[in-house]
């Protein structure tokens, strides 16, 4: 039940806060599927808006989605099979691979949303009572939060790493950070400031928006062609109290001055009533 | 980053440039502060021993290399066609680079500048856009000095590049991991000494941070639809 790609935003380009983020995760991680041993039975697919789900038979193991099994663990109708993952020994390899030097990835074995999906099934247990069929949960519960602090460090040596071999010079390359199995919450958590230095960066490295040139050493091979066209972009270009650089910066001949001069005359004798703001460039 | 409207742009172009016109700019005396007590001691100087004290003539003109400060914004178009010749303020001079190099986490740039960054960054620009122009027009006027110009840029660019980008955004990203795990540890301290742009990508890593946090302490509730549909709306 490992989802290597993580499912395209419910709410598309919508720019949500750190918190609703996190909230936005939990309710995408509902619809992972895991086992259920249900303790009723119902002949007839369940049709839903997602899929269909079902038949249920007592004692037969069945696969639904997540928010579905909270429900009815919550409602002592069915037992949930936790995932492969959710394993002492399992966790404990992954918490040695995290923690092994050598290891500049993230281990491959946690999905996407390991934390939010543990957290679901191990509320879910404990709200719904009785004998829990998570073994060990509690210990299960210390390891997430272990592997969680290690990957956290490993995240915050990275970007060290990034900042100080990449970032903190001018480059025409964009610096790129390796995310490779990483976690949901993990990324939440870094995400805003990753994102951020990254604009900076291109800002600073004069690739970013209008305010930043490209570098003089390519403008030198860009010639007059590239000159005036990246001298317009700047803060008074906008200004209505300033004219077009072209027309600053290069004089035109008396000639042609005179002929638009005449043009004009000529087109408000045709237009009698314009305003003759025109004839002033 | 800077936009026309922006506020903090418009603060950041408040930065006092030192500059010197390349050639006598004619009624624009009043721009030098001095000008007016030259003038006096000039007309003293002339008048020993008459009893006229009235000054007049040749008072008007801003003398060529005569160094004066004004705002960013003021001089912008100046720069860009050569008209004057610019240098960099203090906090973008070599004491300060080197201030920076040695330890750049213990400089206090809140203080300094708040803008230091964005100023930075809108000078840069300014001085590579006089540089190309200055290239163009290389043949008709030989006393543009593109290449200065375009050096003085480059090691703007690299120095701002350096600094924000180095120790400092390492430190700040170490803060914004453990703002609110040590309750015991005081951000304010480090947060004093940002500049606002820093300060901003402290804000939000906090914010993200923070976040998660308080998800692990206690989950998330339910998704309200007015959050959402406002933050859609707007």
């Amino acid at each position: 039940m490992a989802s290597s790609t993580p499912t395209v935003s419910f709410f598309g380009h919508t720019p949500l806060t750190p918190t609703q983020s996190i909230s936005t995760s939990s309710f995408l991680a509902g619809d992972e599927s895991i086992s259920i041993i249900p303790s009723f039975s119902h002949p007839n697919p369940l049709g839903l808006i997602s899929g269909t789900v079902g038949p249920f038979r007592a004692g037969m193991d069945t696969s639904v989605p997540l928010w579905l099994a909270v429900m009815l663990r919550k409602r002592k109708l069915a037992r949930i099979i936790p995932p492969h993952w959710m394993d002492v020994e399992v966790l404990k390899e992954v918490l040695r691979f995290e923690r092994d030097p050598r290891e500049a990835n993230f281990s491959p074995l946690l999905p996407f949303r390991h934390a939010e999906i543990s957290q679901s099934i191990l509320m879910a247990c404990k709200a719904g009572g009785g004998d829990c069929e998570i073994v060990d949960g509690d210990k299960i519960k210390l390891l997430l939060e272990d592997i969680a602090t290690v990957r956290m460090d490993k995240i915050r040596k990275n970007v060290h790493t990034l900042s100080s071999q990449l970032l903190s010079r001018s480059s025409r390359v964009q610096p790129i950070i390796d995310v490779t199995n990483i976690g949901s919450l993990e990324m939440h958590a870094v995400k805003s400031f990753v994102v951020e230095s990254f604009r900076m960066h291109r800002e600073l490295s004069g690739t970013g928006s209008a305010y930043s040139d490209r570098n003089v050493q390519d403008g030198s091979q860009q010639g007059a062609a590239g000159g005036v066209e990246a001298a317009g972009r700047g803060r008074l270009r906008a200004s209505r109290l300033v004219r077009q650089e072209e027309e600053m910066e290069v004089p035109r001949p008396l000639e042609e001055i005179e002929a638009e001069e005449e043009e004009d005359e000529e087109m408000e004798e045709d237009d009698g009533g314009r305003s003759r703001l025109r004839r002033h460039r | 980053m800077p936009s026309y409207y922006d506020i903090d742009t418009i603060l950041a172009e408040e930065e006092l440039i030192q500059i010197r016109p390349s050639f006598p700019f004619s009624h624009l005396s009043h721009l030098d502060p001095e000008s007016s007590n030259r003038k006096r001691r000039r007309v003293d100087k002339e008048n020993v021993g008459n009893s006229r004290t009235s000054i007049r003539g040749g008072g008007h003109v801003l003398e060529e290399g005569t160094k004066i400060k004004m705002p960013m914004w003021a001089v912008d178009r100046w720069v860009v066609l050569g008209f004057v010749r610019v240098t960099l303020p203090g906090i973008y001079g070599s004491k300060m680079k080197e201030r920076l190099l040695a330890d750049p986490v213990s400089v206090d740039l809140g203080s300094k500048n708040s803008h230091y960054f964005l100023t930075g960054l809108l000078l840069t620009s300014l001085l590579q856009r006089a540089s190309q122009i200055a290239k163009r027009h290389r043949s008709r006027s030989a006393s543009s000095p593109a290449s200065q110009l375009s050096n003085l840029a480059q090691s703007l660019q690299l120095s701002l590049l350096t600094t924000m980008m180095g120790e400092r955004l390492r430190r700040n990203f170490d803060w914004t991991l453990s703002a609110l795990d040590a309750m015991e540890d005081d951000a304010s301290g480090h947060v004093e000494k940002l500049s606002f742009l820093e300060k901003r990508m402290f804000e939000r890593g906090v914010e993200s941070s923070g976040a998660v946090v308080r998800w692990r302490d206690g989950g998330c509730g339910r998704i309200g639809g007015k959050g959402v549909m406002k933050g859609m709306a707007a």
